[in-house]
């Protein structure tokens, strides 16, 4: 399968933010404020991973073996993704090399590629349930961080953190009311009215 | 009749995924109770104690004192610096009422020791205004500051204190209180806990 340029342009471009999150003039660009931590570099390196599902056949015929039905991939994404929400995961990662490793090394396979993967297996009341559950999350966790009176992360101030619980709350509000519109008005529509009987 | 099935494979993979996660999860959050750096601190040092060098710091008077100097009694140590408008305040509210309990239980072998993290501005006098402050007195409660810049960075590196600049040109940093006793921080508390009283006076 012969990749057009600019696939192989994104991919490089993708992975080559990715893997400089190790350094640190661009960790502490990406890790300087939990906005851009949570907002910007952790959906970063999860989109890497879903494009690599997305563009690699290979992948898609091992996870084909392994996975066939995306449980597992399921599984793993949603319970790793709890694991990089803690406020302890995202404030370790900030000054324990080790962690940011294992955040840029598993952030993209075990979120991005393996909730990517379990989508596209996912039927239609499978992808609803886990749309839902996106936004119970996006809600849960900017409720949290707008009202909590105290500073969750060490590293970060609470005026940053009730920032950023606005803006994942508000990153909630416009992705619902945007599939919702989607979903009415969208394919889903019958394409001929039945008359009423 | 049911549709659902699922291969014996896919369900031995969902438990063997879940279980590692969760394993992964339990270790992070020292078993489901640490979420946040700051309990998970407190965790780590109840469950094993670190020790800590012997901070070479001066005092309000400007003496140079080591932390072996209070070797065989039990430091209860807080970090601060005295231009701090928020919580150093409620700090020094929560250690002048704990040397009160100090007063009246002399047998209690506790010292109370405040370190500044901004050497540079808190100077012995300033240190000695801090705790003049809050109706301190130098009998049991010593205010210092590190020696030299080398003291500061083991002193954040050996308690794992978080200390980050904000934009009034202080610090955001834990507030939590340190027992240390012979070289080694035995426990991290909470400094609202009312339990604090009880603690010192049963010797911790």
């Amino acid at each position: 399968m012969a990749a057009e340029p600019w696939q192989g342009a994104a991919r490089t471009v993708l992975l080559a933010a990715s893997v400089a999150g190790l350094f640190p003039p661009v960790a502490a660009l990406f890790e300087g404020s939990m906005r851009m931590h949570l907002l910007v570099q952790m959906p970063l390196l999860a989109v890497c991973g879903g494009y690599w599902v997305c563009r690699s056949t290979g992948l898609k015929r091992w996870l084909e073996r392994f996975d066939p039905s995306g449980y597992i991939a399921l599984v793993v994404g949603s319970g790793w993704l709890i694991y990089w929400m803690l406020p302890i995961s995202l404030d370790l990662a900030t000054f324990e090399p080790s962690v940011r490793l294992l955040k840029i090394v598993t952030v993209p396979v075990c979120v991005g590629a393996a909730l990517t993967w379990s989508w596209l297996r996912l039927g239609p009341i499978g992808r609803g349930v886990m749309l839902l559950e996106a936004w119970a999350i996006l809600g849960r966790l900017g409720w949290v961080y707008l009202i909590s009176p105290v500073q969750l992360c060490s590293n970060y101030l609470i005026d940053d953190q009730q920032r950023t619980g606005s803006l994942l709350l508000s990153a909630a509000l416009i992705s619902a009311v945007g599939i919702a519109l989607w979903a009415v008005f969208g394919p889903f529509r019958k394409s001929h009215r039945t008359e009423l009987e | 009749m049911t549709h659902w099935r699922m291969s014996a494979r896919t369900a031995i993979g969902i438990v063997l995924a879940g279980g590692l996660v969760t394993a992964l999860l339990w270790q992070r959050t020292a078993g489901f109770s640490a979420f946040t750096y700051e309990t998970w601190r407190r965790v780590d040092v109840a469950r094993e104690p670190a020790p800590v060098s012997d901070w070479r710091l001066q005092n309000a008077q400007g003496d140079l004192v080591r932390l072996s100097h209070w070797n065989d009694e039990t430091l209860l140590v807080g970090f601060i610096y005295t231009s701090c408008p928020s919580v150093c305040v409620a700090l020094g509210s929560r250690y002048q009422q704990l040397q009160r309990t100090l007063q009246a239980d002399p047998s209690s072998d506790v010292h109370l020791l405040s370190i500044s993290i901004d050497p540079d501005r808190d100077t012995p006098q300033q240190l000695a205004e801090y705790r003049r402050r809050h109706a301190g007195r130098q009998s049991s409660w010593t205010v210092a500051r590190p020696a030299d810049e080398q003291v500061l960075d083991d002193m954040i590196r050996e308690t794992g204190l978080r200390v980050i600049p904000d934009q009034l040109g202080g610090f955001s940093h834990s507030d939590s209180l340190h027992w240390i006793r012979n070289g080694e921080l035995l426990r991290i508390s909470d400094w609202r806990d009312p339990e604090l009283e009880k603690m010192i006076t049963d010797g911790s």
